[in-house]
């Protein structure tokens, strides 16, 4: 780990004018961002951290109506285990609870949850660069080299890296907002807009739309009969302690026979979190039968681009779909 | 000729199922307190850190390490520009010496493998030292060929022919009885790299001292690692000190010396200051040896009656460009039962990666996969219970040489491991069975491990106060050798297990061989047992002096039991005769030979740390221990998940010294069987010839939550061949049969045949779609 000057601001406002300055990030939990140090994917010349920030809504769980507003300090394990979201969020607690393990969750927070990095194995250590002709950005992954675990969804011919989280399926699929802070005051933006799709990208590196500086505050949920009925399922190679080969979180709200609302959101098979918006639209005001359901599950990998090893993303991931709602539809509704 | 030995409990003074005992250095080590090799504190000890190449091959044209020079505290960048040119090569493991490789340091600037380590930066502190490792600019000219990553790549070289090496195996007319055979399965079976990691990274901490050189670092080899040393900066085996008094896992890891061990030793008598060079995980892949790829082309037949009676196992083998390493697994395929014609033939490929290694059960995880998986196929074809063809096929003779089995307890493994499953035969139409949504299969597969035995030398000491300590240069590797050493030494001579201490892991005690391949126990054993009868003895002469406690009696007759020495009515306390012995302590040397090894064993082993082994098969026996793998396994028809709720495994290793370590020895390889079924996969990259999940993180070994429930079976068995005490070993017994099992429930469970492992989700989904 290369040395770094180390600063623990307890305004926001400061905090977010010293993450400004060149060579700056932001240090929450440390989970990602340490190994990311370690293995010199990361470079800070400042580690700005902000765990002593003192403005209270940081660190809060709050319910406001039928909003939820979870701070961005808290811990994974907070959030997880607390009884409002487990009430009137569930996909959320179990997005928590199926991933990492208990010391992680302990020390990794919401805000910086949702910012890790791909864990391709290429990205993640920088001496590939001398024996890969590669261009940037450098989280593309390797369309030909190892690529089982990488997307389906939201690629481009060279860009298949995918995102590892669980929590922001259950945010995308929610269409939850994230509150951010920066240097010039406060704005919000649509969670689905954090991440940048890698056609999108205006620059190699630019992961997330958040500028220089800006620290994320919080993120705030509309709760609805959808939030309540809902799931997250996730598939992976062993049973605890790994990254979801495909993972689903699901909302469901029924109008007597036929679907009021649907949420999908998708892990494990897309480059940034992700949607399925044109599933979502399959079903809505249909009765969810198993067909109607496989028709959804379909036209969410309707536009899927598939490499070498990881073909098997497309079905299974339909299948990750498949049951997450089969679930919600069999519940006590 | 056939020897037999009185194994009885009268004649040996242990039960055939020794107590279960817990771990000797278990407390120590789980509460933090173990010294590892590289926890030794070492005054004045500056700290290195590798630098390795990314290019598979190619030539180090140029190295500048001025940056890292210029790091504050950096006191050496030591590469093939600055290496001495008159160090010693060291003979190989593979070719009767004791090196992983016949790469071993800086000698050359040529590479062989993708992060081969190419500089070491020596640095007052850790963090300056990778600081300074970090700034080394590497200039490597291409080389005209492409690397190749893999046997199954498709520019691999053609497989050549090592029957020079490893003789084929060839009994009666193989093509007739399979020609002639009711059903025959013909078919290939794969198995990955894959990589030991041990907890305990490797390490060595080397201090020049007096002319003589003290290395500290994990081993399951002292003598060996000594003599390579030795050898290497030619130095006599008395000024070299091998240390590790634990170690945190070895599987065959630290078996061999590796080149960064004689890195640190060069490095160290550079700067004139002892060198700690700590490895990181990621180090670990290429720094070590691995197991390599292999590929199985069967031809197995059955009669009608349902008795296996044919195999033709073809058996090729990734290598290194450096050096050949051939795994003899057609050896112990094609004396498994009772066949009437069997052909075993083994071929190497050679790719571009570190020389590959023995990782637990080396030859026997990838081809009993491919055998215990292809008579599974031979159950299916025929309509028979699995359980039923191995018990038909059973057989005390094997079939090559005809050779007796020393004991083999496969059928009473089998019916005891069937009982405790619950087996019920396979279903009859596979994917039928199912609970809690899931899709469950049941499948078995044979276990056997061969058994070797070394020469082995001990020093027993028995103090005034009844004190006794044994001491070997030999290693727990965590299979409780200090145990059965301890329990050994109280057994023998009649004194309570509390007095007893040992002490391993320092070449300055009694030469050893290698603790690996399931060997140590059954042959130090021995080595106690005689040294604590020369100490007996000793006391005996003493007791029964003119002036003794004993005096007149005769002194071949005595016995000692429970702190007393006897000679026939007349008893002693211990103690008083020990207080007689000139000095008051008495110090023994015991050693134990096998049978049919060469008297000059032990000069060898502590001169040069050769292995004298005594291999699977003698003149007058063959020698194995066996056992049955029974598995269930779960398949989400959605998500094609695959579990193991649950396993078990049947056993027969002759006497048990430790219930216990002998039992969580079996589990720990009935867990690993798991991983290297379904989880353990070192990816490779086709371009680079470069591993790509050098990481715990993306390799994935089972967590507690994969491994819900796992039963153990010790099958009693007496075994008056074998040894002196009709031991056998079971460190790397029980994962041998654990692949094919899984394989085979997933078949029960899917109905799809999976003969490439690791057999992961997307294996399932494919066969279950088409």
């Amino acid at each position: 780990m290369d040395p770094f000057f180390y600063e623990r601001p307890t305004e926001l406002t400061r905090a977010a004018a010293r993450a400004a300055e060149p060579g700056a990030m932001i240090y929450a939990g440390g989970t990602t961002m340490l190994d990311l140090m370690k293995h010199k994917v990361y470079a800070p010349e400042r580690v700005i951290d902000i765990t002593r920030l003192r403005e209270p809504g940081l660190r809060e769980i709050r319910r406001d109506g039928d909003l939820l507003v979870l701070g961005a300090l808290v811990t994974m394990h907070q959030a997880a285990e607390d009884a409002t979201v487990k009430a009137e969020a569930p996909a959320i607690s179990e997005s928590l609870w199926l991933a990492a393990t208990q010391q992680l969750r302990h020390m990794a927070t919401l805000g910086g949850n949702v910012l890790q990095r791909t864990r391709d194995p290429y990205f993640r250590d920088p001496s590939w660069q001398a024996v890969l002709t590669r261009n940037d950005p450098r989280d593309s992954g390797e369309p030909e080299g190892a690529n089982r675990l990488g997307a389906v969804l939201g690629t481009t011919e060279t860009f298949l890296a995918s995102y590892p989280g669980d929590f922001a399926q259950s945010l995308a699929a929610f269409g939850a907002t994230v509150e951010i802070t920066g240097p010039d005051g406060a704005r919000s933006l649509p969670f689905t807009d954090l991440h940048v799709l890698p056609a999108d990208r205006e620059a190699p590196d630019q992961v997330t739309r958040l500028a220089p500086g800006e620290i994320i505050t919080a993120f705030r949920v509309d709760l609805s009969p959808a939030t309540r009925r809902s799931t997250y399922i996730k598939v992976r190679d062993r049973s605890s302690y790994a990254f979801a080969n495909a993972s689903c979180a699901a909302g469901l709200a029924m109008e007597g026979e036929t679907v009021a609302d649907v949420r999908l959101g998708l892990g494990g098979v897309a480059t940034v979190p992700w949607r399925a918006t044109a599933a979502e639209e399959v079903l809505r005001g249909e009765r969810p039968t198993d067909d109607a359901i496989k028709a959804a599950a379909e036209a969410a990998f309707a536009d899927a681009r598939t490499f070498h090893h990881n073909a098997f993303k497309v079905p299974l991931g339909q299948n990750t779909i498949r049951r997450a709602l089969t679930v919600l539809r069999d519940m006590e509704g | 000729m056939t020897r037999t030995y009185d194994i009885s409990e009268a004649a040996t003074g242990l039960p055939m199922i020794g107590a279960p005992e817990p771990r000797y250095d278990g407390r120590m080590k789980v509460t933090g307190q173990a010294v590892y090799a590289a926890d030794a504190p070492v005054s004045g000890t500056l700290h290195a850190a590798l630098v390795l190449a990314p290019q598979a091959r190619g030539t180090v044209s140029a190295i500048d390490a001025a940056a890292a020079e210029a790091v504050p505290g950096v006191r050496l960048v030591l590469s093939h520009l600055n290496y001495p040119s008159d160090l010693e090569a060291v003979p190989t493991f593979a070719t009767g010496g004791t090196t992983q490789a016949s790469w071993q340091g800086f000698e050359s600037p040529e590479l062989h493998f993708a992060q081969q380590p190419v500089a070491l930066v020596v640095a007052d502190t850790i963090q300056n030292a990778r600081e300074g490792a970090k700034l080394v600019s590497l200039t490597v000219a291409d080389p005209a060929e492409a690397p190749v990553a893999s046997i199954f790549a498709e520019a691999a070289p053609e497989a050549r022919d090592i029957s020079d090496v490893i003789p084929n195996v060839v009994a009666g007319d193989v093509d007739a009885a399979l020609s002639s055979a009711a059903h025959v399965v013909e078919a290939r079976y794969t198995t990955p790299f894959q990589h030991h990691n041990p907890i305990e990274l490797y390490a060595t901490t080397a201090e020049w001292r007096d002319g003589g050189l003290i290395v500290q670092c994990p081993s399951q080899w002292m003598t060996g690692t000594r003599a390579a040393l030795a050898t290497k900066f030619g130095l006599a085996v008395e000024r070299v000190r091998v240390i590790a008094a634990v170690t945190g896992g070895g599987f065959g890891s630290k078996a061999t010396v590796m080149a960064h061990t004689f890195l640190a030793a060069q490095a160290a008598r550079m700067v004139g200051r002892p060198v700690k060079l700590y490895l990181s995980r990621h180090d670990m892949w290429t720094a070590g040896s691995h197991r390599p790829e292999s590929s199985h082309d069967l031809r197995v037949g059955m009669d009608a009656e349902g008795r296996l009676t044919a195999l033709d196992h073809a058996q090729v083998q990734q290598t290194s460009r450096m050096d050949d390493v051939p795994l003899p697994g057609t050896e112990m395929t094609t004396r498994m039962y009772g066949w009437n014609a069997v052909r075993g033939t083994n071929a190497l490929v050679s790719t571009d990666t570190n020389t590959p290694g023995f990782m637990r059960s080396p030859a026997e995880v990838p081809a009993f996969f491919a055998l215990e998986s292809a008579i599974d196929e031979l159950c299916v074809a025929s309509g028979r219970d699995p359980v039923e063809v191995r018990l038909a096929s059973d057989s005390m003779t094997e079939p090559v040489e005809g050779l007796p089995w020393t004991s083999r307890s496969l059928a009473e493994c089998l019916r005891r491991g069937a009982e405790v499953f619950g087996w019920e035969g396979r279903s009859e139409r596979p994917g039928t069975r199912t609970r809690d949504g899931l899709l469950i299969g049941h499948g078995v597969a044979s276990a056997m491990y061969p058994i070797y035995a070394s020469a082995a030398v001990v020093d027993v000491r028995l103090g005034s106060d009844l004190s006794v300590r044994v001491s070997a240069g030999a290693q727990d590797i965590g299979g409780g050798t200090y145990n059965v050493l301890t329990q050994m030494a109280a057994a023998t001579l009649g004194v309570p297990l509390a007095n007893v201490t040992a002490e391993l892991g320092d070449s300055d005690l009694a030469p050893n061989g290698v603790a690996g391949g399931s060997r140590q126990t059954a042959s130090l054993t021995g080595a106690v047992k005689d040294a604590c009868e020369k100490v007996i003895a000793e006391l005996a002469q003493v007791a029964t002096k003119e002036d003794g406690p004993l005096a007149g009696a005769d002194p071949a007759s005595a016995t000692v039991a429970d702190g007393k020495m006897s000679i026939g009515d007349r008893s002693v306390p211990l103690q008083e005769v020990v207080a007689l012995v000139p000095f008051g302590v008495v110090k023994m040397r015991g050693s134990w030979i096998p049978a049919s090894a060469d008297p000059k064993s032990i000069m060898d082993l502590y001169r040069r740390g050769a292995t004298s082994l005594i291999g699977f098969t003698t003149d007058t026996h063959a020698r194995s221990s066996f056992g049955a793998n029974f598995v269930e396994v779960s398949v989400d028809p959605v998500t094609f998940e695959i579990r193991v709720p649950r396993m078990v495994g049947a056993f027969a290793a002759g006497r048990i010294l430790n219930e216990m370590t002998t039992r969580s020895q079996l589990m720990g390889g009935m867990i690993w069987g798991v991983g290297s079924a379904l989880h353990e996969q070192t990816e490779v990259d086709p371009r680079a010839a470069r591993f790509v999940n050098a990481d715990l993180g993306e390799y994935f070994v089972p967590v507690n939550a994969d491994v819900p429930e796992v039963a153990v079976e010790i099958v009693p068995e007496e075994d008056p061949h074998i040894n002196p005490l009709g031991m056998k070993g079971v460190g790397e017994l029980g994962i041998t049969g654990m692949a094919a099992a899984i394989a085979n429930a997933v078949y029960d469970a899917t109905g799809v045949r999976l003969r490439d492992l690791p057999i992961r989700m997307e294996h399932v989904l494919q066969g279950m779609q088409t």
